[in-house]
């Protein structure tokens, strides 16, 4: 079983993706879905992304062996270092690549949603590189709590667009993002930064990240002599509950009547009461385990990365380091456990401080 | 069969009115005395729209109403229950209930036609669920007889449109705006051209919808389709008349009535 013939030709992993749009984004979507497409397997498009990437991101990112965290957790922890990428996370691994996409099909205004505001601050990013127009749809709650990157995004030229209705996180800024689009598909991209949203969304914003365990499957090797017994990486929402939001079918957070539930989570990028539909897939194959933490255990492996490592992560990023413990406990202290830091956690220090005041 | 939908185009001989109301919107206890009030305006067909928590293809009207319906207590149960009060106390108009698919697909597919036959639904609009042959909605509500009405955007190739317009019964949805609910205001010269297009694309009939606003609007685009639809403009008109909401939302559907003969 290969995620490579996944999705289907209409966007579906086994049960999960799809298109479930209002007939007026529809066109767009599939316009989107043909431009994509066409470029997906064109090695000009691909050598364009790649010497990006190497210049303007620096890629390869490196895996460094936490010697200290190792110790801690009781196995060998090492870390794809994503958050030295320029902007300090993954995310601009896929903005690159999408505004490249936007370029190529003679779109001439960009826009996004943001929870944790990395995804705005890669996409704002990118569009002052490009000289594009640049509005970030963000949640009025992320907005108090990611103070900094607001400011990051302002100074890079996006204009914020603050979201108060519904829960004034993600999921509301999404909602907005497709409002905005809806109305102006002629001339906007929509630019999505999650594994989320309508076909072929989940398709290119996996792909476009790629890079990262393309990196890793050879980098291990050279480093360490192996690939690793287990890999460990951040996710936002979802449940054991089937349904369909923001142009996707897939596991979500809802009550019996089908409404979405107001979500809650310490690190706002993960604020979201969805998963994307190729890791409800994931899920169900049995390919990939799900795992939840506890804002307590993600700030405690917070400061465990802080004071052991000399690196602040993400309070997403922090998600996955508070799960090694477990792996260690499971695989024994010989297990090589590779970690995906996905974000460094300067824009969480207001956070972080305020609970360490608790 | 022909079903209370088609009936009702049929019979009335010129454009039909249909108004839009978000059902348990300001209170549950609103919508069976609203129901009557536009009844009692002149609407032929009501759309009532199912809350939902995430209403991304609408604008801020209402979404307003959606979250102040679901903060009331609303949900598809409760819409259901409140038409089958309405024909309970005698109401006879068709009955769209207008939503996005989460709440549908939660309920069931199955069980929602079931449940339309049983209260007097007469169809069923789901926003965000594209009409395919395997969409799963189609199948129940095609056994149960309940007509599934479909949306059409300005951007949709005509190719689509065929393919949708096949899949749906009772009327096509127009929607003549590219934008969300109440964004704009209608061109009613540009789309009343478009109109044409879809003439050639179906036999449905075809109702136009977002950014209808007055009864002239109603009157320049009655001439061209076979109904208008109302929504935003109508729960703006009963916000603003807080206790006289029900005479306000009857007066002002009366006066877009006069405008289609």
């Amino acid at each position: 079983m290969s995620a490579d013939n996944q999705p289907d030709a209409a966007g579906f992993f086994g049960a999960h993706g799809g298109v479930f749009v209002a007939e007026p984004l529809y066109a767009a979507v599939a316009e989107l879905d043909k431009a994509y497409q066409s470029l997906r397997d064109d090695p000009n498009f691909a050598k364009e992304i790649d010497a990006t990437l190497a210049t303007y991101v620096g890629r390869p990112s490196p895996i460094y062996h936490a010697k200290r965290l190792s110790k801690e957790y009781g196995c060998e922890v090492y870390l794809k270092r994503e958050d030295l990428n320029h902007t300090g996370a993954h995310k601009i691994n896929n903005a690159v690549g999408q505004i490249m996409l936007a370029r190529r099909m003679g779109k001439t205004r960009i826009i996004a949603e943001t929870g944790a505001g990395q995804h705005g601050v890669a996409t704002a990013t990118v569009c002052a590189r490009e000289g594009m127009p640049c509005t970030v749809y963000m949640g009025a709650e992320d907005i108090k709590r990611q103070a900094q990157n607001v400011q990051r995004m302002r100074l890079l030229g996006a204009q914020i667009a603050p979201v108060k209705v519904g829960t004034g996180t993600l999921k509301d800024a999404l909602n907005e993002a497709m409002r905005d689009w809806v109305a102006n598909v002629a001339d906007t991209y929509y630019l999505i930064g999650s594994v989320a949203g309508p076909h072929p969304y989940p398709l290119m914003v996996r792909d476009f990240n790629a890079v990262v365990g393309r990196e890793c499957v050879e980098q291990m090797p050279a480093a360490v002599g192996a690939q690793p017994d287990a890999v460990i990486a951040c996710v936002g929402g979802g449940s054991n509950a089937l349904g369909i939001l923001h142009g996707m079918r897939s596991y979500l957070m809802q009550d019996a009547d089908g409404q979405i539930s107001g979500t809650s989570s310490i690190a706002a990028g993960l604020d979201y009461p969805a998963v994307g539909p190729e890791h409800a897939w994931l899920h169900d194959t049995g390919r990939v385990r799900y795992a939840a933490a506890t804002d307590d255990q993600v700030l405690a492996a917070f400061t465990a990365c802080s004071r052991l490592e000399g690196i602040l992560p993400a309070l997403e990023s922090a998600h996955a380091l508070a799960y090694v413990r477990e792996v260690a406990n499971e695989l024994g202290k010989d297990a090589i456990v590779l970690v995906n830091l996905s974000g460094r956690g300067d824009k969480d220090l207001a956070t972080v401080l305020e609970r360490s005041d608790d | 069969m022909t079903s209370r939908i088609a009936a009702t185009f049929t019979a009335a001989g010129r454009p039909l009115l249909i108004p839009y109301l978000t059902a348990g919107w300001p209170d549950l206890a609103a919508t069976g005395p609203l129901l009557r009030a536009l009844e009692a305006g002149g609407a032929d067909v009501i759309e009532i729209g199912v809350p939902f928590s995430d209403p991304s293809a609408d604008g801020p009207v209402i979404q307003q109403a959606n979250q102040q319906a679901l903060a009331a207590g609303a949900n598809l149960k409760s819409v259901l229950d409140a038409v089958a009060d309405y024909r309970h106390r005698g109401g006879k108009l068709p009955i769209v209930l207008m939503g996005y698919a989460n709440p549908f697909y939660r309920y069931g597919f199955t069980q929602l036609a079931a449940s339309c036959q049983t209260v007097g639904v007469d169809a069923i609009l789901a926003v965000d669920l594209p009409p395919c042959d395997d969409d799963g909605l189609g199948v129940p509500l095609g056994g149960a007889g309940v007509d599934r009405v479909v949306l059409i955007a300005t951007t949709t190739p005509d190719e689509r449109a065929k393919q949708i317009a096949k899949r749906g019964s009772g009327y096509i949805y127009y929607v003549a705006l590219q934008g969300v609910t109440g964004s704009a205001t209608l061109d009613p010269d540009q789309t009343a051209a478009n109109a044409k297009r879809l003439r050639n694309l179906s036999d449905l009939p075809v109702a136009v919808g977002f950014g209808i606003r007055s009864a002239q609007d109603c009157r320049r685009l009655g001439a061209h389709f076979d109904a208008v639809i109302v929504g935003s403009r109508l729960l703006e008109e009963i916000r603003d008349a807080k206790d006289n909401a029900a005479s306000a939302a009857t007066a002002l559907l009366a006066d877009m009535r006069e405008a289609l003969t």
